[in-house]
């Protein structure tokens, strides 16, 4: 009996180690550059893992000297940090255009610069969005796509509350006033929340951005090399006041307070809300909520008096700090393949219709003008020819897609501590809207000094 | 220059300390299996093989990230590794922020409402399930059912409960009744204790299992005497069953601080610390640190500031349960 027990005890202690020893070693006998990217889709979807790695294959094909991998995850605020630290974050990695400022400073982001300007990566997109992926000059990313933040509107909801034009369109509200009063109509007639802003993780102050700039409010300037929170102003204040109208005025917002981007998207793709600020019709919505394709329209965001702004946002593409040049090399080599770039391959076509063939199939809304803001310098020709492609999978009413306006002001996020600044917007939005007796002035004042207080009285800019 | 300077004596004591730590556990390890003056038998070898898990797991799960925890909260961080020494500047950091105060005392009310509304149920269903002559099984396990739904799950029960507007459970419920629908955990001064009733909930079959093991191994001879002395129903339970459940009890009472003063993942899932930091905790905050702005240093300065009042106030409960010579 003792002897059992004593192998036992063994046993278990070994099984302790038994799988210290090894560590992830790349294998590279085979003399390839080994890359992983990250993104890949997970086992729920076979169909695109399937799409997916067939665009690998070809790659390899053209590039026999690199071996790709997919990695299905994909960038979260909460598992970033462990992996990129462990060493186990995919090579060439996906993620938002909020999350750049940090992950540069922080170094979780390979220096791309020399790389890039071989593949003429370095003049290839607009000024601004170029901008974006450098510090200190040096290049870190390449952005994979650019929206401008618009309106997502709920077509059956207009539809019901007689909202639509003769051409079934629904008919748009141009201004914050008559959004709110288009908001009204709808739940009148409806019943359901006629406008729904999140107020949780960031997202609020994210959407709330849009609406505050067109009012004229600011949120920080530079002065003598140092940033200050000015969002004290009457464009901020008058902003929180029409969400404060929403709710206790009008009565147009949704009953629970707590919601995030994904909450929003709930209600919106369960028809229990009408509109929403979205950077464009997620994928949720008819995949998840079973949404009809055919009720999803987007529109450029209403106008203040300062006119109509809309928030640059994106994905861009990052390499490992860690990375070797022949891998940063072999990863820029893939991008251009994939079609990042300003022509259209041969291959990136059929990739491109590949996945578009998919969404049909997947019942998204695909239509042929190219939604959003130019990510190219020499986008006009490239933009035809991506048109053209589109044309050949339209399946919904193109009217409904009008994301882009002559008079959009297109403007990047604030550019010190903007996650910082969307947690105090939340923090105000939910006062203002859990708080009938709610002082807004108060409040901004006290949000700016404290702002200034908790991140800019330290703050270096690098 | 004099910040390198002292990041390198830093680093030198904290890998001296990893090695001198190993070393001692190596030489106790090596004195406990040779130079016991008991000869250690072969079932000794046994024991001490099967603690070699445990014993690594507590080193690498438990003091080796507490002790990296806390002398990096005194570095200046990038990602998790530290690049020179900070001093107290995270620490001033931390207790700069205006929200600071505010969430200390959200972490406080935290455990003042878990004390007022959860401490007492465990006891009282105890004490009453002991009573009980049938279906007492059949309760104890209806009563544990709520510790095996994970605690996620158990926040989203609730926070469907708890939804404002026409949607809510309990909404619905007051609505049967012909009553106002509320707004639940948008009040700010209902937030923290409706979190709690939420955990009471999924918590308390736990602690009534304790306790009633306490109930059961009290000499039922005692209430017999007491009874055939004349003592009543109340003096019974004041003089024999309160005394016997007061040990266990103190215990369950500073378990239940040490844990609700780390509460973090129901605030997360429930309201983020909303409305407005209204149901913000420490530990909550620390994660924000964490993960949402990547201020590893200012996160394990909080945690360290939360360790380091927890750790005063287990001093406290030793001191007590000394003057009170229990056990």
């Amino acid at each position: 009996m003792k002897k059992i027990a004593l192998i036992l005890a063994m046993t278990m202690s070994a099984g302790m180690f038994a799988g210290c020893g090894q560590t992830a070693k790349e294998v590279t006998d085979d003399g390839k550059i080994h890359i992983t990217v990250s993104d890949f889709p997970t086992n729920a979807n076979p169909d695109a893992q399937e799409l997916q790695q067939s665009e690998f294959d070809r790659f390899m094909e053209a590039n026999p000297d690199v071996a790709v991998e997919g990695d299905q995850y994909a960038y979260s605020v909460d598992t970033f940090l462990p992996l990129v630290n462990s060493g186990k974050i995919p090579t060439l990695y996906k993620t938002w255009f909020t999350e750049i400022d940090k992950i540069i400073d922080s170094g979780y982001a390979a220096d791309i610069t020399a790389a890039a300007t071989k593949y003429g990566y370095d003049e290839m997109f607009e000024d601004n969005i170029a901008d974006l992926m450098k510090k200190d000059g040096k290049i870190y990313g390449i952005p994979n796509s650019v929206y401008t933040m618009g309106l997502d509107v709920n077509r059956k909801l207009f539809e019901e509350a007689g909202l639509l034009d003769e051409n079934g369109v629904p008919i748009v509200p141009q201004t914050w006033d008559e959004l709110v009063q288009t908001a009204v109509t709808i739940k009148q007639k409806t019943g359901k929340a006629g406008f729904a802003i999140p107020t949780t993780q960031n997202y609020g102050g994210w959407n709330f951005m849009n609406i505050a700039w067109s009012y004229g409010g600011n949120f920080m300037e530079v002065r003598d090399g140092k940033p200050y929170a000015i969002f004290n102003n009457e464009g901020v204040i008058k902003a929180f006041e029409l969400i404060y109208d929403m709710k206790w005025k009008y009565n147009v917002l949704p009953e629970n307070t707590f919601l995030s981007a994904v909450n929003v998207q709930e209600l919106f793709g369960t028809y229990n809300s009408a509109m929403n600020i979205a950077s464009s019709p997620a994928g949720a919505l008819t995949a998840t909520y079973k949404m009809s394709k055919d009720d999803i329209a987007h529109f450029a965001s209403p106008a203040g008096p300062a006119g109509r702004y809309a928030l640059l946002g994106g994905e861009v593409w990052f390499i490992k700090p860690d990375a070797t040049e022949e891998e940063i090399d072999a990863c820029l080599r893939y991008l251009k393949f994939k079609g990042i770039d300003n022509v259209i391959t041969e291959s990136a076509e059929k990739s491109l219709r590949e996945s578009l063939a998919s969404k049909v199939e997947d019942e998204y809304p695909v239509i042929s003008q190219g939604m959003g803001y130019p990510m190219y310098k020499l986008d006009g020709e490239r933009q035809k020819q991506i048109n053209k492609i589109y044309a050949d999978y339209q399946n919904v009413n193109p009217d409904l897609y009008n994301a882009v306006t002559d008079d959009m002001i297109i403007r990047a996020e604030e550019p010190y501590k903007a996650q910082e600044l969307y947690k105090v917007i939340d923090g105000i939005l939910q006062e203002i809207l859990v708080n009938k007796n709610a002082d807004i002035p108060a409040l901004v004042a006290q949000a700016e000094k404290d702002f200034q207080h908790n991140h800019f009285d330290n703050y270096e800019i690098k | 220059m004099l910040k390198t300077l002292q990041h390198t004596l830093f680093r030198r004591f904290t890998d001296n300390y990893i090695k001198k730590g190993t070393k001692m556990f190596k030489r106790n390890f090596n004195r406990g299996l040779n130079k016991s003056p008991v000869r250690l038998k072969k079932v000794d070898m046994a024991a001490w093989i099967l603690c070699v898990p445990f014993i690594f797991g507590l080193y690498f799960f438990q003091i080796r990230p507490i002790i990296i925890g806390l002398s990096y909260s005194f570095c200046e961080m990038k990602g998790f590794s530290p690049i020179g020494f900070a001093g107290l500047d995270n620490f001033i950091s931390v207790i700069r922020d205006t929200a600071f105060i505010k969430t200390l005392i959200n972490t406080v009310m935290y455990t003042v409402w878990s004390l007022v509304i959860g401490f007492w149920v465990p006891i009282f269903v105890a004490v009453i399930v002991n009573e009980l002559v049938h279906f007492r099984g059949t309760l104890k396990v209806m009563m544990y059912l709520p510790c095996i739904v994970p605690s996620l799950a158990a926040s989203l029960i609730w926070y469907f409960f708890y939804q404002p507007g026409q949607a809510g459970v309990l909404n619905q419920v007051i609505l049967l009744f012909g009553g106002e629908p509320q707004v639940w955990l948008q009040d700010k001064n209902l937030v923290i204790p409706l979190i709690i009733i939420s955990m009471t909930w999924r918590g308390f079959g736990s602690t009534v299992v304790f306790y009633l093991a306490a109930l059961q191994g009290i000499n039922q001879e005692l209430y017999e005497a007491a009874r055939i002395d004349g003592a009543g129903i109340i003096k019974r339970a004041k003089t024999i069953t309160l005394p016997h459940l007061a040990p266990i009890a103190l215990l369950m009472f500073v378990k239940q601080i040490i844990g609700i003063f780390q509460i973090q993942s129901e605030p997360m899932l429930m309201t983020g610390g909303g409305p407005n930091g209204a149901s913000l905790s420490l530990n909550l905050q620390s994660y924000y640190y964490m993960f949402n702005y990547f201020q590893t240093e200012r996160a394990l300065a909080l945690g360290t500031i939360t360790f380091a009042i927890l750790m005063i106030t287990n001093i406290f409960y030793f001191r007590i349960e000394k003057k009170l010579e229990i056990y």
